[in-house]
């Protein structure tokens, strides 16, 4: 055979399609396979390493799978060899792969098909942040798919780890009539000028940056990055100036905090030293040993704005000039994304032509899968994606049409859909058909159906309960279009798996984070239910957690919400302002039979999760690899006492006392409950157990003991537990009960790290 | 030199996939997973993917293999598929790939929980090769990997088949059964193998 490659590899093959530096970083990373698998270079390192490469840890990559009734080891072939803390080489893990603003190619979407193909399971799946993940990977295959991803203009780098991440950007950029100019030239500067920075190399935890044409449309999600840029224009010296409001410390997880203004107008030319500045100062003044604590937004909070605005501009002024600064402005304004075809109207006609099933079918999907681009008869169309996954054989039928009707890209979204941009209105009909043909003409983009989810516990190492479970329940509820009401249509749902909030559930109108409960000792998947939020402004608004429901009781507690806004609310009031009225204790009232759990001979299915026929367990939680380390289980119960601890701010600000010390005392309960966890597992919710527990492994052997104060902070939990909180309570002492809660979760995030051995 | 190949999947169809239900499949790879029912298969866990429209619909997970039941192209089939392979001899990944697609189709056609409403129909069976590096979609490769596959196909009981070949090269290298004047049934083609 004369054509064929046996001796060649990847490398040999793609030669110099591959621009050298990226080919000499991942010949390195392959070098630290090596060292790895010779046991010369250390499991933690070679972790960082792989992360900052995209290749991250998958569920089950301990070795132990929950089967329902025991736990089974899983004997991968690799024997003890690790690739990070108790995490096999051999197993299965994930590829997250960058695309700076969500933008791909037809030849870059074929590499991803072709990847997904023969080393994935043939699944793209879209990520809120705008890039594709791959799953069931094979850490060793890894190089070769950087290099194919390379030789077409894809990097991994920094996908994941302690870096910056993948830049996202309104997908409607450069075809939004709200915009005050297309934000993406800016975005791909900010993207290559930022990746592999010596600057960014030291951070304490992941940073992330997106850019917003507007700031009324939901699009860029400026208000929950850590830097987020809003496109405005001034008029200066009687010039109309291009520049962004330049926001900073916003972020979800466990304790959500919008971003606050650093700077109304930063001109076009100071984008790029001012995000170096804020990297610089975060990396230099950025928390580095409680992880918990080690985010932007908990630095800009520590020094307060002000101060915050002070030492970057001071930063600032220590930079040295780089002309990449603003060599790409000279770019700036040309199109680089031009209409394949000439902008027609959709005459009535060519609807009218359809046979009716086709006819209808065209409408619904038009009504909320179209965008009118500014340009005259041109329209960009939502791809909605279930569950953010597509197979390489539609992506090859997706390039057909893209290459027929469109031209050259298509940009993936938040909401785990991609667009195809600059469709003739006139080839709608035809457009749709070939989507249909391909099973990717969804209708319902933006919608109630549309449903946005992390990957949960069905890959996730961190994941309680199944949010593509539960979502995928849900959107078949909602496809069959039950409400016709358009303000419940156009309501948004996000289910995330825990409360990392992968699916930014704070903004939703409906939110889901994954938790567990015991009840009768057995553990049953729940979800806290996050009322409210909002996903317009930039997400410029945080639900209120109105409390826990068992995961298959989700869709009633969602019909049983939106059935009593519907009869209660007030003329044009929205879903979030109803909320606000109603107050979360007349909303909880109304759902309480909802928390009901039915006898476990009364009704199994109760005891499994979505999509999973097993007994539910948590016993297949690792260790999460989103801080670029160690997330342990114990972690996630310190930050879900912080998470408590800010509700309990929020309702003291809310003008409601009682429930703060109530929350606040709570807090504090669930902070000594994630140390119990340590010895206890099972540990259950209830005060007297943790209270037990507590005084039995912290206070008695001093554990808990702060070096310096003592059994003080420890005190603070048992005084409340003798003398518990009250919902009269007032709001002088809702204060304190949240001073304390605060030192006292503080402590508790000591105490781990001591016995950790970090300090 | 000879042409090595990795990655290889074979596919058999279902002969009426009227019956199929494909949220049996959820319990039904689970169970398996517990009792360790594919020898030879690290089994690790269940993918489910019924949302996406002719997708792999529900999805056995193996450390270096993967088995669904898949409708791609709207045609529903066991598909089983190798993710993970050293290069080798093509015959032998064939083999391994027919006989573990073979064993799964046959343990779901003896399931206890479908009572028997699922069979395969194995005269329409496709193969594919996924390793594009040293088997791209070309008439080279063509001619390298069908008489090996032929061979295989006559050793296990097939005649006069008629194989024909996806035409877009940018899809992997395959072949597909597209008639054929004998094909031997799961259980015989097991005990040929
Ligand atoms: S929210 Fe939790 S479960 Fe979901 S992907 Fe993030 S870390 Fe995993």
């Amino acid at each position: 055979m004369s054509d064929t490659n046996n001796s060649q590899t990847w490398a040999q093959q793609l030669g110099d399609s591959i621009p050298t530096p990226m080919a000499d970083e991942i010949d390195a990373f392959e070098t630290n396979i090596t060292l790895r698998k010779a046991g010369k270079l250390d499991p933690k390192i070679f972790a960082e390493a792989r992360l900052r490469r995209g290749a991250y840890g998958q569920r089950y990559d301990n070795g132990r799978r929950h089967d329902g009734s025991k736990t089974q080891e899983l004997l991968y072939p690799s024997g003890d060899l690790v690739k990070g803390p108790e995490t096999v080489w051999d197993a299965p893990g994930m590829m997250r792969i960058k695309s700076p603003m969500g933008i791909a190619s037809n030849v870059q979407l074929e590499t991803l098909a072709d990847l997904a193909e023969e080393y994935s399971d043939s699944i793209l799946h879209v990520t809120t942040r705008q890039e594709i993940q791959l799953h069931f990977v094979h850490i060793d295959s890894t190089p070769d798919i950087m290099r194919r991803l390379a030789a077409v203009g894809i990097t991994t780098r920094e996908a994941c780890g302690n870096s910056v991440r993948n830049v996202t950007a309104c997908q409607f950029a450069g075809g939004c009539s709200t915009a005050a100019f297309d934000v993406t030239p800016y975005a791909k500067a900010t993207t290559y000028y930022l990746l592999g920075h010596k600057d960014i190399q030291d951070f304490g935890r992941k940073f992330k940056i997106a850019f917003s044409g507007c700031k009324p449309n939901p699009c860029g999600m400026a208000m929950f990055h850590d830097i987020g840029c809003v496109a405005v224009t001034k008029e200066i010296d009687g010039e109309v100036k291009r520049g962004f409001e330049f926001f900073v410390g916003g972020g979800l997880g466990a304790v959500p905090f919008q971003a606050q203004l650093l700077d109304e107008f930063v001109p076009e030319h100071e984008l790029l030293p001012l995000c170096q500045a804020v990297c610089r100062v975060f990396s230099r003044l950025g928390e580095r040993k409680n992880r918990a604590r080690a985010r932007l937004k908990f630095l800009v909070k520590k020094l307060g704005i002000e101060e915050f605005r002070k030492v970057v501009a001071e930063e600032r002024e220590t930079i040295p000039e780089d002309e990449r600064w603003t060599a790409y402005l000279d770019d700036v304004g040309v199109i680089t994304e031009t209409p394949l075809r000439e902008g027609r109207a959709l005459e009535q006609s060519a609807i009218d032509g359809l046979d009716d099933l086709v006819r209808e079918r065209f409408e619904y999907w038009r009504k909320h899968n179209i965008w009118q681009q500014p340009q005259t008869n041109y329209v960009t169309a939502t791809v909605r994606l279930p569950l953010g996954d597509f197979t390489s054989r539609q992506v090859r039928m997706l390039t057909d049409i893209t290459r027929k009707f469109t031209g050259d890209t298509v940009r993936f979204t938040a909401e785990q859909n991609l667009v195809v941009r600059h469709v003739s209105e006139a080839d709608l009909p035809d457009f749709y058909q070939e989507l249909a043909d391909a099973g990717l003409a969804s209708p319902g983009a933006s919608t109630i159906a549309d449903i946005v989810a992390c990957p949960g516990t069905d890959t996730c190492k961190l994941g309680i309960s199944a949010s593509r479970g539960l979502a995928s329940e849900l959107e078949k509820k909602f496809a069959k279009r039950l409400y016709q009401d358009p303000e419940v249509e156009n309501l948004h749902i996000k289910a995330s798996g825990c409360f990392n909030s992968c699916s930014q559930h704070h903004v939703a109108d409906l939110g889901f984070l994954g938790v567990s409960r015991i009840v009768d000792g057995r553990r049953i998947a729940h979800f806290q239910f996050v009322l409210g939020g909002q996903w317009a402004n930039n997400g410029g608004a945080y639900g209120l957690a109105i409390g826990a429901y068992p995961s298959k009781r989700i869709p009633e507690v969602i019909d049983r919400t939106l059935a009593f806004w519907k009869a209660e609310r007030e003329e044009g009031e929205d879903l979030k302002g109803f909320v606000a009225r109603m107050g979360r204790a007349t909303i909880k009232k109304q759902l309480e039979d909802l928390r009901k759990i039915p006898s476990y001979e009364e009704q199994p299915d109760f005891y499994t999760d979505w999509g999973d026929a097993r007994e539910y367990t948590i016993g297949d939680l690792g260790t999460g690899e989103c801080a670029g380390e160690v997330v342990s289980i114990v972690d996630f119960g310190l930050q879900d006492a912080e998470r408590r601890l800010f509700e309990a701010q929020l309702d003291l600000e809310g003008g409601k006392p009682g429930q703060a010390s109530v929350a606040a005392y709570k807090s504090m309960l669930t902070a000594a409950k994630a140390l119990i966890m340590v010895f206890n597992i099972d540990i259950q919710e209830d005060a007297d157990r943790v209270v037990a527990d507590f005084r039995k492994h912290f206070h008695e052997t001093k554990r808990f003991h702060d070096p310096f104060a003592g059994a003080k902070f420890a005190n603070y939990l048992l005084k409340r537990y003798e003398n518990p909180p009250s919902i009269e309570d007032d709001g002088l002492v809702a204060r304190e009960a949240i001073d304390e809660a605060l030192l006292f979760v503080e402590a508790a995030q000591g105490c781990y790290q001591r016995m950790q051995g970090d300090i | 030199m000879s042409i090595q190949i990795q990655q290889v999947s074979v596919k058999i169809p279902l002969a009426s996939p009227k019956g199929l239900d494909l949220d049996a499949f959820i319990p039904i790879f689970h169970e398996w997973i517990r009792e360790h029912r594919i020898d030879n298969e690290l089994l690790i866990d269940v993918a489910d993917y019924r949302h996406v429209p002719n997708g792999p619909g529900v999805m056995l997970i193996a450390n270096e293999a993967h088995y669904a039941m898949d409708s791609e192209g709207g045609k529903a089939g066991l598909l089983f598929c190798k993710r993970r392979d050293p290069l080798g001899d093509p015959e032998a990944a064939f083999r391994h790939a027919l006989g573990q697609a073979a064993t799964a189709a046959r343990l779901i056609e003896k399931e206890a929980s479908l009572e028997g409403s699922l069979t395969f129909d194995t005269s329409r069976i496709q193969m594919r090769v996924l390793s594009r590096l040293t088997a791209p979609n070309t008439p080279a490769t063509r001619s390298a990997l069908e008489p090996i596959w032929r061979q295989l196909l006559a050793a296990v009981g097939f005649s006069g088949a008629e194989l024909i070949s996806p035409a877009d090269s940018r899809q992997p290298f395959g072949l597909a059964v597209h008639s054929c004047a004998a094909a031997p049934d799961l259980a015989a083609l097991l005990t040929a193998l």
